[in-house]
């Protein structure tokens, strides 16, 4: 395995664009099909969930790593067996939104599928240098993901109906509960990070950036559905990817051209999201199938032949709420509580387990090399 | 088979395969041959959909002013007329650069916007785009040579795209008509384009001359107002000013109104904000509209005046002047049964699911308009 040790503000921005990614490109406009201008309070409501989980994840691996952790060998194998599989689907629908969007907004002709083979060579490649390259791309990406945003709230000039997102729950709650049950796949987007683990050397000096990205998480996303609702009101239905739409506003004169190096940075980060998942998948492959890179190899394979003959962004949408989706949110919730119970239990028994001797010496390691 | 992938030529040498297979195989189009539609226009003829689009054709010579040219080509839906017309010219329709949409009044009078849907959810339309209607016929408007040296798809353009919101001119994009579109019981607008001949005559040589043998002006102060179901009516000049009152913040505005004693008065509308209050229990909307304007002549019998304030009785006089306009355009569309005002949508954000157990569908017969106008002139 390479090495997957992360400082704490880079778990922070692993959380964060996990998070966020995906639930600003085709999400908007399908909670706002079911719930209509509820939809941030649907976000709400989700984003509270997710803030949980990470918290949870958080302290998961501010320990040790999923495959670090000790217990019985089979409970290993079935937990990691279910990671996969939700890993599986998770990348059926984050491949295929990545591509829509890059196809969408990039390309105005063509076969997709030329663009998912060039697309897949790349998630290959920095799937296969390993998590500190992915963490490296997500740290760059952060800050022009923020210059950029800046540039585009200051210059943002549109007609906006704040009280649009009135009346609060004239129908009572059960649209909103819809809404959330039924696009749960674009949620719980931390079992990734359960593949990492935290420095020990840095886990306790920095106390900014894990309350900041659930700050930024929760501001970030119910903030832009409040002003995606402003924007549109009902007709935010037909708005496909509403991130690209909501960037286009930016009136100020010399700087329309804004909007692109914008979109680019978000394709860029979406493609990291995938990575990311690809990189669980390629994990909990690893420790299924034992060989690395033909497991890398297979798995590659198959979802680029899937996406060939069945993708499409309709293909993944009918996956994605289908009955498969009450197994991926009972992994998800389900495996992050059952390793914190099984670190706390280990942490009772053991004052200091093998597997953070071991973290040690991995950090050793990677210290001796630097020097 | 980690050190074959380890090695850095195989890398290079199969991304370099890559890149030759994504090259031959995403078109790229020549900007020789894109046809980069500025402004466009539809309609409905017997059924099929005719779409006009006035292009601009790049070329390889050393042209001054450009090479403008409007086609038209005609389909079941706009999607298949945008396809006909990439065949019909040999160039790709791009729709990127497009600034205006002109919906025709047979589009208007079917209540089909399946156009405008289609171009809201296209990625590559702005939805920026400024959206008006005709009187007619939709693509005559884009033929027109217009006074100023200019297509008429800029000229339209230039009169929307500016940083003042001018009274009686209720200009709308495709984000907001679809906003609109979708908001319960409400109406929607879209400011009315007419040709008005002129008595200039054309220039030619240009680049900008469709070779007719008239000048047209284009007189934007009508509004159309139209619901889901279709178009309802048009506003006039005054009607037009009491819309945007009420829904837009006015920054510039001339009107004339006329003293008891016969003087004319010339006045600046500087700026205008509305706001829009609900009762429930007395079934009454308020709209307080505050307005900043200012004297700009007054002429009386006598010849102009010296005076550059307005006293109070002309203050009083504009006030009821300004209420009625906004009245005047409340009660048009109430007779077409049509809420230009969204006050439905208004009592539905305060008062939710009670309004709409209350709500008949005839609301606007139950319903009180209050309109208060208060004009400064500092």
């Amino acid at each position: 395995m390479k090495n997957n040790l992360i400082y704490k503000k880079q778990y922070a921005v692993l959380a964060l664009f996990a998070s966020v990614t995906l639930k600003v490109l085709m999400l908007p406009s399908f909670m706002m099909a079911d719930c209509g201008r509820q939809a941030w309070f649907a976000m709400l409501l989700m984003m509270t969930l997710e803030i949980l989980m990470f918290w949870v994840v958080y302290v998961v691996i501010s320990k040790q790593s999923l495959l670090d952790i000790e217990m019985h060998k089979t409970l290993k194998y079935i937990i990691v067996s279910f990671v996969f599989f939700v890993s599986v689907i998770k990348g059926i629908v984050v491949l295929n939104e990545t591509m829509d969007y890059i196809n969408r907004s990039l390309f105005e002709g063509g076969l997709w599928q030329y663009k998912l083979i060039a697309l897949m060579g790349v998630v290959f490649f920095i799937t296969y240098k390993g998590p500190n390259v992915i963490v490296r791309c997500m740290q760059v990406a952060l800050w022009l993901f923020v210059i950029s945003m800046v540039m585009v709230l200051v210059t943002f000039e549109a007609n906006m109906q704040v009280d649009n997102i009135l009346p609060f729950l004239p129908n009572g709650i059960g649209g909103v509960l819809y809404a959330c049950d039924k696009h749960y796949l674009w949620f719980g987007d931390f079992i990734p990070l359960l593949f990492f683990c935290m420095t020990p050397k840095h886990r306790d000096k920095e106390k900014i950036s894990i309350p900041m990205a659930f700050c930024g998480m929760m501001v970030f996303i119910v903030g832009f559905y409040i002003l995606f609702i402003a924007l549109y009101g009902e007709a935010g239905v037909l708005v496909d990817h509403a991130f690209s739409k909501l960037m286009g506003f930016t009136m100020a004169e010399g700087l329309e051209g804004i909007l692109f190096p914008v979109v680019c940075i978000w394709i860029l980060i979406a493609i990291l999201r995938t990575c990311l998942t690809f990189y669980a998948l390629t994990e909990a492959g690893t420790f299924l199938f034992k060989k690395r890179l033909p497991v890398m190899i297979v798995l590659f394979l198959g979802f680029t032949i899937f996406a060939y003959i069945n993708g499409g962004i309709e293909t993944a949408y009918d996956i994605g709420t289908s009955w498969i989706r009450y197994i991926v949110m009972a992994v998800q919730y389900s495996v992050p509580i059952l390793l914190l119970v099984l670190t706390r239990m280990h942490a009772k028994k053991e004052p200091k387990p093998k597997a953070i001797k071991k973290t040690e010496q991995k950090v050793k390691y990677a210290e001796d090399i630097q020097k | 088979m980690q050190r074959i992938f380890k090695n850095k030529w195989l890398i290079v040498i199969l991304v370099f395969a890559a890149l030759l297979t994504f090259e031959k195989n995403i078109p790229k189009l020549s900007l020789l041959n894109r046809g980069l539609v500025i402004g466009m226009a539809v309609d409905f003829e017997n059924d099929e959909l005719v779409f006009t689009a006035q292009m601009v054709l790049p070329s390889n010579r050393d042209t001054s002013g450009g090479q403008y040219s409007v086609f038209e080509s005609q389909g079941r839906n706009i999607e298949e007329a945008i396809n006909n017309m990439s065949n019909q010219t040999g160039n790709v329709v791009s729709l990127g650069q497009c600034g205006v949409l002109i919906l025709g009044r047979s589009v208007l009078e079917r209540g089909d916007f399946s156009s405008v849907s289609y171009l809201m959810k296209e990625e590559r339309v702005p939805e920026s785009m400024f959206v008006m209607s005709s009187e007619a016929h939709a693509g005559d408007l884009l033929r027109s040579d217009v006074v100023v040296e200019e297509v008429s798809s800029y000229h339209f353009i230039r009169l929307f795209n500016n940083s003042h919101i001018y009274l009686g001119l209720n200009r709308i994009n495709l984000k907001d008509f679809f906003s609109n579109y979708y908001t319960e019981g409400g109406a929607n607008y879209l400011p009315v384009a007419v040709a008005i001949e002129s008595e200039d005559v054309p220039e030619q040589g240009t680049g900008v001359s469709n070779s007719s043998d008239h000048l047209f002006e284009m007189d934007l102060n009508r509004t159309a107002i139209m619901t889901r179901d279709g178009y309802k009516t048009t506003l006039n000049k005054r009607e037009s000013d009491g819309l945007t009152l009420v829904i837009k913040k006015v920054t510039r505005g001339g009107l004339d109104i006329r003293a008891n004693d016969g003087t004319e008065i010339n006045i600046n509308i500087v700026q205008s904000k509305a706001k829009m209050q609900y009762d429930l229990e007395t079934m009454t909307a308020t709209v307080n509209v505050k307005v900043k304007a200012k004297l700009l002549d007054r002429t009386t019998i006598n010849g102009i005046g010296d005076d550059h304030n307005l006293d109070d009785e002309e203050i009083a006089l504009l006030e009821e002047d300004l209420k009625a306009r906004i009245m005047e355009c409340f009660e048009k569309c109430k007779e077409e049964s049509t809420d230009v005002f969204n006050l439905y949508s208004g009592f539905y954000k305060k008062y939710g699911r009670k309004w709409e157990q209350i709500a008949k569908k005839d609301y606007l017969d139950d319903l009180n308009l209050q309109v208060n106008v208060n004009v400064s002139t500092r």
